[in-house]
C-alpha cells in the first residue's frame, strides 16, 4: 500500500516495506482483549496497582482504549488506501502553488479522503454498538463493576441468553434489545448516507 | 543518495515505530509466555522465558482436544471461503455484465447486508437453526459466516468486473463462446487478486468470531478456537501458560494467511471497494 509515500518520499525502503507488513488488527479480538486483562492486573500488571478495570472510575475509559485498539489497524489500512487514491498530480498542484506540509494536509489530503472518513466512522460506529467480544473478555457480561462498563451487545446477550440468575430475561427481551441496537445503528446509517447524499451533490 | 532525516521525517518514524509497538508487544507477549511454566509467569511476568519450556504445547494437544478445535476452525473458514468466493463471483459476474430488472435493487440488498450486523438477528438465526435442527452443529456457524461474507464479496467483486472492459467478452463471443465460456475463461481469470483479498477477508472475521460459536454451539466436540480459548479461563484458577499456548496456536494461523496474502488484500480493496 506504500503507506504514506506521497506525504513522506524521504522515507527508506526499508521501512516502508516494513510498514506494510504490519497485520493490521489481524487477530485482534479475543485473544489480546486476555492479554490485556493480564497487563491490567493490578496485582502483577504493568500499570501500577491501580485496578483499571475494577474502578468505577476507569474502567469503562479502558475498555474503549482496548476497543481503539481493536479498530485501529482497519482503520489505517483504510486510510492508506484512501490517500494512496489520491491523484499525485493533486498533491504536486498543491505543492507548485507553494502550500506547507499542514496546507497540503489540511486541503488536499482530509478533502480527498472524506469519503474513508465516513465509512471508517460508520464501521466504528456500528462496531461499537454491537460490540461484544471484548466486553465478553475483559469485564464478563454482567458489566462489571457496577454496571459501568455495560454495553448494548452484553446487554442483549445477557437479557437473551443468560440464565434468570444472572440477569436474563428471556428471548423476547433480547430481540427488544436487539431491535433497539438496530434502530441506533440505522441512526448511523441514515446520517453517513444524508452526509454523502450532500456530499455528492455538491460535486456534482 | 546520501540519507535525508528530516524531523518531519523522524517525528513520523517514531509515531511509526510507537504504533509497530503496540500491535507487536501483545504478540510478544502471547509467544513469549506460552513457553512458561505456571509458576514462572508470576514470578517473570513480561520478560523473556528464563527456558524454553514445551509442556504447555505438549499438554495442550495431549489432554485438552485443542486439535479437535482447530479442525472444527478449519472446517468452518474453509467452507465458508470457497463458498463465499464461488457464490458471490458468480452473482457479481451477472449484476455486473448482465443487468436485469432489478438488479440494482439485488445490488443494494447486498450492500445493505453490509452495513447492517448481522448479529442484531441472532434470535432468529437461532430460531431457525433449531428449527431446522442445526443447532449444535457446525452448519449453523458455516452457513452464517457465509451469509456475513457475501455482501462484502459481492461489493468488491462486482465493482471490478465492471471494470473488466467489455471487448474482452465481446472478442469472446465473436469466437461464439458462451456466456459460461466467457466467465470461466476470461472473467475468472482475472480476478485472482480481488478473490484473494475476498478470501482473507472472510477468513480473518470468521476464524476470530467468537458471537455466533457461543450462540449456537453447546457441546465440546464442535467448539471453534476462540470458543475454547475462552473457556479455557476459569473463574478461581488459570493456567496461564496453557491458555497463552493456546492463543499463540489460535494468532498462528491468521498472521500466516495474512502474511501470504497481504499484497492481494490490499491491492484487491484498493481496487475494488472505497470509490467512495
Amino acid at each position: 500500500m506504500d503507506l504514506p509515500s506521497r506525504i513522506q518520499a524521504g522515507l527508506s525502503p526499508a521501512c516502508r516495506s516494513c510498514l506494510r507488513d504490519i497485520p493490521p488488527g489481524a487477530d485482534s479480538r479475543l485473544h489480546e482483549d486476555e492479554l490485556l486483562r493480564r497487563l491490567l492486573n493490578p496485582i502483577w500488571g504493568l500499570f501500577g496497582s491501580y485496578p483499571w478495570l475494577g474502578s468505577e472510575k476507569t474502567a469503562l475509559l479502558t475498555l474503549s482504549l482496548a476497543v481503539s485498539w481493536q479498530f485501529i489497524g482497519e482503520s489505517i489500512l483504510f486510510y492508506a488506501m484512501g490517500i494512496d487514491g489520491i491523484a499525485p498530480e493533486l498533491l504536486e498542484a498543491a505543492r507548485m502553488d507553494g502550500a506547507s506540509w499542514w496546507q497540503e494536509i489540511a486541503h488536499v489530503i482530509i478533502p480527498g479522503i472524506l469519503p474513508v472518513i465516513g465509512i471508517v466512522s460508520l464501521l466504528i460506529f456500528k462496531g461499537d454498538f454491537t460490540q461484544f467480544d471484548i466486553v465478553y473478555a475483559m469485564t464478563t457480561t454482567s458489566g462489571n463493576p457496577a454496571y459501568k462498563t455495560d454495553l448494548l451487545g452484553s446487554l442483549f446477550y445477557r437479557t437473551a441468553f443468560a440464565s434468570p440468575v444472572r440477569g436474563g430475561w428471556g428471548l423476547g427481551m433480547g430481540a427488544a434489545v436487539s431491535t433497539l441496537i438496530c434502530l441506533v445503528v440505522s441512526v448511523g446509517v441514515v446520517a453517513w448516507l444524508y452526509f454523502f447524499r450532500i456530499r455528492n451533490k455538491e460535486r456534482e | 543518495m546520501k540519507a535525508r532525516l528530516s524531523p518531519k521525517t523522524f517525528v513520523f518514524c517514531a509515531a511509526m515505530i510507537a504504533y509497530a509497538a503496540i500491535i507487536v508487544f501483545p504478540l510478544y507477549i502471547i509467544v513469549a509466555t506460552s513457553f512458561k511454566p505456571n509458576a514462572e509467569v508470576f514470578r517473570n511476568t513480561f520478560g523473556l522465558p528464563e527456558g524454553l519450556y514445551l509442556g504447555n504445547y505438549s499438554s495442550m494437544m495431549g489432554r485438552s482436544h485443542f486439535g479437535a478445535y482447530l479442525l472444527n476452525s478449519m472446517i468452518v473458514v474453509g467452507i465458508s471461503i470457497a463458498v463465499v468466493v464461488s457464490l458471490s463471483s458468480l452473482a457479481s459476474f451477472i449484476l455486473a455484465k448482465h443487468p436485469f430488472k432489478g438488479s440494482r435493487a439485488v445490488y443494494a440488498f447486498f450492500v445493505a447486508g453490509l452495513i447492517i450486523p448481522i448479529k442484531l438477528g441472532t434470535i432468529s438465526i437461532l430460531m431457525m437453526t433449531i428449527g431446522l435442527q442445526w443447532n449444535d452443529s457446525l452448519v449453523s456457524v458455516i452457513v452464517v459466516a457465509i451469509a456475513t461474507e457475501i455482501p462484502f464479496g459481492v461489493f468488491i467483486l462486482t465493482d471490478f468486473i465492471r471494470m473488466i472492459p467489455e471487448e474482452l467478452s465481446n472478442a469472446a463471443r465473436i469466437d461464439w463462446a458462451s456466456e459460461q465460456g466467457i466467465f470461466l475463461r476470461i472473467i475468472l481469470p482475472l480476478l485472482s487478486p480481488p478473490v484473494a483479498a475476498v478470501a482473507i477477508v472472510t477468513f480473518i472475521p470468521v476464524w476470530n468470531d467468537f458471537w455466533f460459536p457461543l450462540v449456537l454451539l453447546k457441546s465440546d466436540s464442535v467448539r471453534t478456537v476462540p470458543l475454547a480459548t475462552a473457556l479455557l479461563f476459569g473463574q478461581f484458577q488459570t493456567n496461564y501458560g496453557f491458555v497463552f499456548a493456546a492463543l499463540t496456536m489460535a494468532s498462528l494461523p491468521v498472521i500466516a494467511f495474512y502474511l501470504a496474502f497481504s499484497k492481494y488484500f490490499v491491492k484487491g480493496i484498493a481496487v475494488g471497494g472505497l470509490k467512495g
